[in-house]
C-alpha cells in the first residue's frame, strides 16, 4: 500500500509533467513577443512579383514595444532614405528630396505599401494581434511537418483593422506563425501569409521569409525576406523621433 | 561664378585636409592597406545620389496659332560628405540645359531662369545663346554639425517650414509656387539655422536668412510640440520691412489627415497707417485601402484681388516666390484626387479653382515606373477662363517627362 503516497508524492511535485494547454490568447502573445521582443532592429529586402514585372526594396526596421518603429529605404535609389516613423497612432513621412517630414492621415495605414501585397500597417504593426482581436482556438493541423495550433481571430469593434476575420496557424513548440488567413468583412479570403525559410535569426529560431498571395490574383504577390534581425537591442525612446527620423542610416 | 568655384575649392580643401588628418603615415607607409584606408574612409563617408531628368515641354496659347516646345535637359548631383559623426558638408548641384521654341522667343528666358541667388551668386551660365543654354546653379551648400539634440546649419539650405501640401503660409524662407512642380527640391536660402530638438516632434529654432535683397531678409524663430496627437508650431519674426506671426497644425479628425497654417504680417515702420495680409490655409485628406486618395484645401488671402492680370504671369514664373504672393486671388479652392491603377501606374487630378472669376486650373498626372529607377510622367496644365459662362482654355501646357535616379 506504500505505492499510492509515494506515486501522489511523485505527481505532485513542481514540474511534474502536467500538461495545460495555453489559452488562444496565450499563443498568440507567445509568437507575437517572439518576432517582437523588447525591441528589434533588421534589414530586409521586399520582393513584389508579378507575372511581367518585379521590384525590390531594400529596408531597414527598428521597432520598440508596439507603439514605436521606424523604417528606412535603403534601395531602389529613387526612394532611398525615404523613412517613416510611428509613434501610437501618428505617423510621420521623411522625404530627403524636399527635406521635409510629411504627417500622414491615419487612413494611409491601410494602403498597399509601395506598391506591394503588404498595407502600412503590415509593415509598422500599428494594429496588434494581442490587443486589437479577441481569439479562440479552433483544433490543430500540421504545416511542413510541425504541428500547429489554429486561431480564429476576430478584430474588436474599436480597432483600426481592415480585415474581418484572420485565421492564424501558430507552430506548437516554437511559437513561429507559419500560415495567415485574412479575410474581408463579407467572409471571403482576401490574401495568404505563408512563412518559411526557418532558421536562427537574432538568437531566435523564426521564419525568415514570409510570402504574401492574393487570392484573386495567386500569380502576384510579395517577398519579404530578412537579412538580419536582432532583438532586445537597446533603443531610447528618443531613438524614434522626428530628429532622428532624418539621421537613422 | 567666383562663390561657385570658392565653394568647389572650399570642398577640396576639406577632403584634403580630412585625408592627411586620416593618416600621418601616407608618406612612409609602405603597406598598401595602410595607404589604401584613407580613400577608402573619404569614400565610405561620401555619399552621392542624383537624378537626370528630361522634360519636353508643349505650350499652346489662346490667340497664338503656333504650339510652343520648350526643352529640359536636367541633372542633379546630391553630395554628403560625413566629416566625423557631428559635422556634415552637404552640396546639391542642379545642372540644366535648355533648348527649343521658348528659349528662342523670349529674350529675358535666361534672366527668368536665373534665380535663387541670396548673397552669395553659386551660379554660372556657361553657354548662353538664343539655342542653347546650359545653367548650373548650387541650390544647397551648408555644414551641418549635429549633437544630441542640437542642429546648426550654415550655409544655403532649404528651410521648410510648411505643414500643408499644397499651399504654406508658414513657409516663410522658402515659399513657392505650386505649379512649378519640376523644381521638387525648392530654392535654398543663404542662412543660419540652430534647431533644438525636444520630445518626439518638437522642438525650437531659430533662423536668419541674409540676402543682397532687403525685401528678403528674415529672421525669425519657430516653437513646435506635439498635443493630442497634433504637431502644433507658433512661429514669429520679421521678414523684409514686416512683423510676422504665424500658426500651423498637423493632425487628424478620425482617420483623415487634417492641416492648417495661418500667417500674419504687418510693415512695422509704419504699422498704423500699414495694412496687414493675413494669409491662411487649411487641408484635409482621406486615403482608402483601395489606394484611392481624396484632398482639398483652401487658400485665403485678405489681399488678394478678384480678377488678377498678373496670374498667368506667376503661373509661369520659375524660382522662389515670397510667401506674400502664394497666390494673387483672395479665395482659392483645391481638390485632389489620385489613384492607383496598377502598382506601377499612378493616375491622378487636381484642380484649383477662383471662385470671384469664375477661372481654373486642370492638372491631370500619370506617373509610370518603367524600370525601378526610371519614371515616365504625363502631365497637363489648363489654364481655363469663363466667358458668358462658358469655360475656355486660356493656356494649355503639356509636359512628357523621363526621369533616371541614381
Amino acid at each position: 500500500m506504500l505505492i499510492l503516497p509515494i506515486l501522489w508524492f511523485i505527481l505532485s511535485l513542481p514540474g511534474a509533467p502536467v500538461q495545460k494547454q495555453p489559452t488562444a490568447l496565450e499563443i498568440v502573445q507567445r509568437a507575437d513577443d517572439k518576432v517582437r521582443g523588447k525591441s528589434n532592429q533588421g534589414e530586409m529586402v521586399m520582393r513584389i512579383v508579378r507575372p511581367t514585372w518585379k521590384r525590390e526594396i531594400g529596408l531597414k526596421s527598428w521597432a520598440k514595444g508596439t507603439e514605436q518603429a521606424m523604417i528606412l529605404v535603403t534601395s531602389p535609389a529613387r526612394d532611398k532614405g525615404t523613412a517613416f516613423l510611428k509613434r501610437k497612432r501618428e505617423v510621420w513621412n521623411w522625404q530627403p528630396s524636399i527635406d521635409r517630414t510629411i504627417k500622414l492621415p491615419p487612413s494611409m495605414m491601410l494602403q498597399s505599401w509601395m506598391g506591394s501585397d503588404f498595407t502600412n500597417d503590415d509593415l509598422v504593426k500599428e494594429s496588434s494581434v494581442v490587443q486589437d482581436y479577441t481569439h479562440t482556438l479552433a483544433g490543430d493541423t500540421i504545416i511542413d511537418k510541425r504541428p500547429c495550433y489554429k486561431i480564429i481571430m476576430i478584430p474588436k469593434e474599436e480597432a483600426a483593422v481592415v480585415w474581418g476575420k484572420v485565421i492564424s496557424y501558430i507552430d506548437k513548440k516554437d511559437y513561429l506563425q507559419l500560415l495567415v488567413l485574412f479575410y474581408d468583412e463579407d467572409g471571403e479570403l482576401v490574401n495568404t501569409m505563408k512563412a518559411s525559410n526557418i532558421k536562427m535569426l537574432g538568437g531566435r529560431l523564426l521564419p525568415a521569409r514570409m510570402d504574401m498571395t492574393p487570392t484573386d490574383n495567386p500569380r502576384n504577390h510579395t517577398i519579404i525576406e530578412y537579412r538580419s534581425l536582432k532583438f532586445d537591442v537597446p533603443l531610447e525612446d528618443s531613438f524614434f523621433s522626428i530628429q532622428n527620423l532624418k539621421r537613422v542610416k | 561664378m567666383r562663390g561657385w568655384v570658392t565653394i568647389w575649392f572650399f570642398i577640396l580643401w576639406l577632403s584634403t585636409c580630412n585625408a592627411l588628418a586620416q593618416t600621418d603615415s601616407i608618406s612612409i607607409a609602405s603597406d598598401t592597406v595602410t595607404q589604401n584606408k584613407p580613400r577608402n574612409a573619404i569614400l565610405q563617408n561620401l555619399q552621392l545620389k542624383g537624378y537626370v531628368k528630361q522634360l519636353q515641354t508643349f505650350i499652346l496659347v489662346r490667340g497664338l496659332d503656333s504650339l510652343l516646345t520648350d526643352n529640359l535637359l536636367h541633372n542633379r548631383l546630391n553630395f554628403n560628405y560625413s566629416l566625423d559623426t557631428t559635422l556634415n558638408l552637404v552640396v546639391e548641384v542642379r545642372n540644366r540645359v535648355f533648348y527649343g521654341d521658348l528659349l528662342r522667343q523670349v529674350p529675358i528666358y535666361p534672366q527668368l531662369i536665373d534665380s535663387g541667388n541670396d548673397v552669395w551668386d553659386l551660379s554660372a551660365m556657361p553657354v548662353k545663346n538664343r539655342s542653347l543654354l546650359v545653367h548650373t546653379m548650387l541650390d544647397r551648400a551648408y555644414l551641418e554639425y549635429t549633437k544630441k539634440q542640437l542642429e546648426v546649419r550654415l550655409g544655403r539650405q532649404r528651410i521648410n517650414w510648411g505643414l500643408n501640401l499644397v499651399w504654406n503660409p508658414n513657409d516663410i524662407f522658402n515659399a513657392y509656387s505650386y505649379f512649378d512642380f519640376d523644381y521638387e527640391e525648392r530654392p535654398g536660402s543663404d542662412a543660419l539655422r540652430v534647431r533644438y530638438f525636444s520630445g518626439y516632434a518638437g522642438g525650437v529654432e531659430i533662423a536668419a536668412r541674409l540676402s543682397t535683397d532687403p525685401e528678403k531678409r528674415t529672421i525669425a524663430g519657430l516653437y513646435k510640440f506635439n498635443r493630442k496627437e497634433y504637431d502644433i508650431q507658433l512661429l514669429g519674426g520679421v521678414v523684409g520691412r514686416e512683423a510676422v506671426i504665424g500658426l500651423g497644425w498637423a493632425g487628424s479628425i478620425q482617420d483623415a489627415g487634417f492641416k492648417g497654417e495661418f500667417t500674419y504680417s504687418r510693415p512695422y515702420t509704419n504699422p498704423l497707417d500699414a495694412k496687414g495680409q493675413l494669409l491662411a490655409s487649411v487641408s484635409g485628406d482621406y486615403s482608402f485601402a483601395s489606394s484611392f486618395y481624396l484632398h482639398g484645401s483652401v487658400l485665403y488671402n485678405s489681399l488678394g484681388e478678384k480678377n488678377p492680370s498678373a496670374f498667368l504671369f506667376q503661373a509661369f514664373r520659375p524660382g522662389r516666390l515670397s510667401v506674400k504672393e502664394l497666390s494673387p486671388y483672395k479665395y482659392n479652392v483645391f481638390g485632389q484626387v489620385s489613384y492607383t491603377f496598377h502598382p506601377l501606374l499612378v493616375g491622378g487630378l487636381s484642380t484649383i479653382y477662383f471662385p470671384e472669376d469664375q477661372a481654373f486650373f486642370l492638372n491631370p498626372v500619370l506617373t509610370y515606373s518603367a524600370f525601378p529607377n526610371l519614371d515616365l510622367d504625363a502631365i497637363g496644365q489648363l489654364f481655363m477662363d469663363s466667358e458668358q459662362g462658358e469655360f475656355k482654355a486660356t493656356t494649355k501646357v503639356i509636359y512628357a517627362r523621363v526621369k533616371w535616379s541614381f
